[in-house]
């Protein structure tokens, strides 16, 4: 009787590896159509700028779809591939990667702010590149030594429900005020790079510094995932006032929502949100034409269309503030990105614990 | 007699095959994960974790993440336990349906009960907006944005485990004793509290601290629900690390944590089945006669009906209404109801993509898993007492920890290059399947054992002394009894992949985004009306599945009932973590779903 078990099992021992190596089979057969697209960018020329482009980025994702579909009918011969996430999300990734050895995942960097890209740049992840388009934007808008440029001014606001907040705040003050109790919120500093850039810029600043925030804590108020949660709670009535992007408040007002951007007389916080070139790049030339699009003519254009500033110089879209009419706050992004650290553990000591 | 030179080299090389398997599925990613955590020799490694402890930010997490797991299985026990009670030992009318409206919420993923709890009770939830326009009040009538909140959602979603667990062991329950206790003249409640209570108590605390567990490693919940007054558990804090840019060792910290996860869950499970072999003992066998409800059964079931009707009918309507709605805080009447939602989020590559990659990942990792299950649970049905326990711990293990720890091991196994093979998976849908069929291992290959237990050795032999050589014995014996229930098995494997999030979350690339990632992101960046359409569609497909295999697992001429492939699933889930070693629970449930 063990000798008829013995010849089962000597079937069974001849199925497993065989279903056994099917599996390996499968594994292996998605993943490698997974990496299909990679491995073709791989094969193409450099030179030619054709291909595919891996952008990643932290602009909200609406954006970024229209960047996309626009440029890819400008460029056919180029497929962009977007990874989107927070601009933390965007550098964790992008460090993760390049402590694990895969330093050519991403061909272009498009984040929110400068102390990102700077940080990309001193770990020597971005190379120069100085598009011919980045001529017509100022030089405070760009980094100095040609490693990444400006693409587009979001402007950090209060924003505020018309219906809970029937006047216009005309200062950030507002976030303190008893009214608004438990009713005020800030997108989280590690997830968003205008938030954080907004908070380094005001912490600086001889009105706030971090008592502003310490009090706004007092006056119940709260973290928000980012800036599309934070207009959206405004949206919604859940919040009273929230720091935003000014882009995103029309967007949502144009479509009939509750919610306005304040004009307080501090000014507001202007936050140039950069687009590099990876140094890992795979398809630099291809990247390369994602980038001149992006800060041409035609790519700002498109932008403004969606309510976002244009950062070139002379470019009027209407209902779009124009660049140096904006009330903007001064900041020192190389004062903010030596604080980065310290600011982000502050912060989420007073909002995240 | 042994068998001979060439079957022994055939079984050596299936278990070499099989160990390279498991080692590559479930030994190497938690084996990355402690050398993370504890790597650069004892004394660091003691040092980070000595110096964890000591954060004030890991402290409160790790001290809210027990405060929900707690909080949250004592109400699900409650529910399941009523529930139970209620349609096991009663004649409450309507059983069936009481019965089914209890699994409801083990249907919906945790994420998308959250999600749906928002839109209910949320500062503009449609609740806090009828209290609202009703008494002219500006705040809220509850913050579901606080502990409070996260323990109601995840005591709701997990109420079911509990249910489960009960009603399966009420099935033998015999009433004797209670006759005996009546008879010497205890109350009701008299009879209730010194002999249900106690008979029914290994199972019930079976199914709290299936609730326990599942409370301490669920990341969806407290994700969406916590963030905003900075509530933050152990795996919420774990995914914040990942996301920290700067701080260098981001990973390191989220092993340390992971750790600590690990540790806790042991402890819990520890103590669990601890208190459970001491309760163990077997109520006399005998039938039961249910309790007859008299007058109060109107009022009884009206609260049933109602309490049902809140925690496992409003949060679908809620989901389709807000799917309908042009936008968040719109009200949701026929009037204003459009399909825009729907177009919005399938305008976008995005949510087209995540559909194929969740139904191209859960195909291939349930069609997997079950293949490496049948492997395992072969070898599971014919070992014996303690010379299985390696093997039914090492795949049990990726169930049984958080899917968060899994994920961190599945990163840094795989996120980096392996020598001479370079990082293969990374930024592939291949990791977020790997980390699948590692996780789901557990339930194919448990179905699978259960089913060769089942399949009488005297029906192999008699074939055998027909003259059937091996491979006909396999195909017409083995695989006629047991492919019925390994379809059972894939199915069970199938729908949570379909659904996952947070092991999806923590390892999807650009492109290759689940169905889960999406609805969550979209949740998170304030598209609320974008994430419930989304969520709906998910919803649809899951109930699909389930009607799918109702009727699939209904052919074998028993009765078809709806719930019925779900408690097998989870009362066999239920088995397969708690209690490794008896298992009676799981094969008896396990029996039913095949």
């Amino acid at each position: 009787m063990s000798t008829d078990r013995g010849r089962f099992r000597l079937q069974a021992g001849r199925v497993f590896p065989l279903l056994l190596s099917l599996v390996l089979l499968a594994g292996g057969a998605i993943s490698a159509e997974a990496r299909g697209a990679a491995r073709s960018a791989q094969g193409t020329p450099a030179t030619a700028a054709a291909g595919e482009v891996t952008l990643y980025t932290s602009v909200p994702q609406e954006l970024v779809d229209g960047v996309k579909a626009v440029f890819e009918e400008t460029y056919p011969d180029i497929t962009l591939n977007v990874y989107r996430a927070g601009t933390g999300e965007v550098l964790s990734r992008i460090q993760a990667e390049t402590e694990a050895g895969a330093t050519d995942t991403a061909d272009a960097v498009w984040v929110a702010d400068f102390t990102a890209a700077a940080n990309l740049k001193e770990l020597g992840l971005l190379q120069r590149y100085a598009s011919p388009e980045a001529d017509a934007i100022p030089e405070n808008l760009k980094d100095p030594e040609g490693y990444f440029s400006g693409s587009r001014l979001i402007n950090v606001v209060p924003v505020y429900n018309t219906d809970n907040v029937p006047e216009a705040p005309t200062s950030w003050d507002a976030f303190l005020d008893p009214a608004h109790e438990g009713k005020v919120a800030i997108p989280s500093v590690t997830a968003s790079g205008a938030a954080f850039y907004a908070v380094g810029t005001m912490v600086n600043h001889p009105d706030f510094g971090w008592e502003f925030f310490e009090a706004m804590r007092e006056n119940g108020g709260v973290q928000v995932a980012n800036n599309g949660d934070a207009v959206s709670r405004v949206a919604s009535g859940e919040l009273d006032l929230a720091f935003g992007l000014d882009y995103m408040v029309r967007a949502q007002a144009a479509e009939g929502a509750p919610i306005a951007a304040a004009e307080p007389e501090e000014g507001i916080v202007m936050v140039a949100s950069p687009v590099g070139l990876m140094a890992g790049a795979r398809n630099p030339e291809a990247a390369k034409v994602f980038i001149d699009w992006l800060l041409s003519e035609a790519g700002q254009r498109h932008m403004a269309e969606t309510g976002v500033v244009p950062v070139r110089e002379g470019l009027a879209v209407e209902g779009i503030p124009v660049l140096d009419e904006i009330p903007a706050m001064a900041s020192d992004a190389a004062v903010i990105g030596e604080q980065e650290a310290e600011i982000k553990e502050r912060f989420t000591q007073l909002f995240g614990g | 007699m042994r068998p001979h030179g060439g079957a022994d080299r055939a079984i050596w090389a299936a278990g070499a095959v099989l160990a390279a398997v498991l080692t590559a599925l479930i030994v190497y990613p938690l084996g990355a994960l402690l050398g993370q955590a504890l790597g650069g020799g004892l004394g660091a490694s003691l040092r980070r974790i000595v110096d964890m402890a000591g954060e004030r930010a890991f402290l409160l997490s790790l001290r809210r993440s027990v405060e929900v797991a707690v909080g949250s299985s004592l109400l699900a026990g409650v529910i399941g336990l009523a529930l139970a009670w209620l349609t096991s030992r009663t004649d409450i009318p309507g059983r069936r349906w009481i019965e089914a409206g209890a699994m409801v919420p083990y249907l919906i993923p945790p994420f998308i009960l959250a999600i749906a709890w928002v839109q209910l009770l949320g500062p503009v939830g449609y609740g806090n907006q009828l209290w609202m326009g009703a008494t002219g009040s500006r705040d809220p009538l509850v913050q579901l944005y606080s502990a409070g909140g996260i323990i109601f959602v995840l005591g709701i979603s997990h109420a079911p485990l509990v249910y489960l667990t009960l009603a399966r062991s009420l099935e033998r329950y015999s009433d004797l004793l209670e006759e005996a206790g009546r008879v010497h003249g205890g109350g009701p409640l008299h009879t209730w509290w010194h002999i249900f209570l106690p008979t029914v108590g290994p199972a019930l605390a079976g199914g709290t601290l299936l609730a326990l567990l599942a409370g301490l490693a669920d990341f969806g919940v407290p994700a969406i629900l916590g963030f905003s007054s900075g509530y933050f558990v152990l795996t919420t804090r774990i995914w914040e690390e990942l996301n920290r840019f700067g701080s260098g060792d981001n990973l390191t910290r989220a092993a340390v944590l992971s750790l600590y996860l690990i540790l806790i869950s042991g402890v819990f499970l520890g103590v669990g089945q601890l208190l459970q072999r001491r309760w163990r003992w077997s109520p006399p066998p005998g039938g039961a006669r249910r309790v007859a409800l008299g007058a109060r059964r109107g009022p009884v079931l009206a609260l049933v009906v109602l309490w049902l009707t809140l925690t496992s009918v409003a949060p679908l309507v809620a989901v389709a209404l807000t799917a309908l709605t042009p936008a968040w805080g719109v009200d949701p009447w026929p009037a204003n109801w459009t399909l825009a939602n729907f177009g919005e989020v399938f305008g976008v590559e995005t949510a087209r993509r995540a559909a194929r990659n969740s139904l191209l990942a859960a195909t291939v990792g349930a069609t997997l898993a079950s293949v490496v299950g049948v492997a395992v649970g072969r070898l599971l049905a014919r070992s014996r007492g303690r010379s299985r326990l390696p093997l039914e711990g090492l795949v049990n293990a990726p169930y049984a920890v958080p899917g968060t720890v899994l994920a961190i091991g599945m990163i840094l196994a795989y996120a980096r290059p392996i020598p001479g093979l370079g990082s293969p998976l990374y930024n592939t849908l291949g990791i977020v399947v790997v980390a699948y069929v590692a996780r789901y291992l557990a339930l194919t290959a448990r179905n699978a054992e259960v089913a060769f237990l089942h399949v009488d050795p005297s029906l192999e032999e008699a074939a055998r002394v027909a003259g059937a050589g091996g491979a006909r014995v396999a195909k017409d014996i083995l695989w006629t009894l047991i492919s019925p229930s390994l379809l059972a098995g894939w199915l069970l494997a199938f729908q949570p992949m379909l659904r996952e999030l947070t092991l999806s979350l923590l390892l999807w690339s650009p492109g290759n985004e689940t169905i889960g990632v999406v609805v969550f992101q979209l949740q998170d960046n304030g598209d609320v009306t974008g994430a419930a359409a989304l969520a709906a569609l998910l919803l649809a497909a899951i109930f699909a599945v389930q009607a799918l295999t109702v009727w699939l697992t209904g052919r074998a001429g028993r009765p078809r009932r709806w719930d019925r492939w779900a408690a097998a699933g989870e009362a066999f889930e239920a088995g397969a973590v708690v209690d490794p070693s008896s298992g009676a629970p799981a094969r008896g449930a396990a029996r039913e779903a095949t």
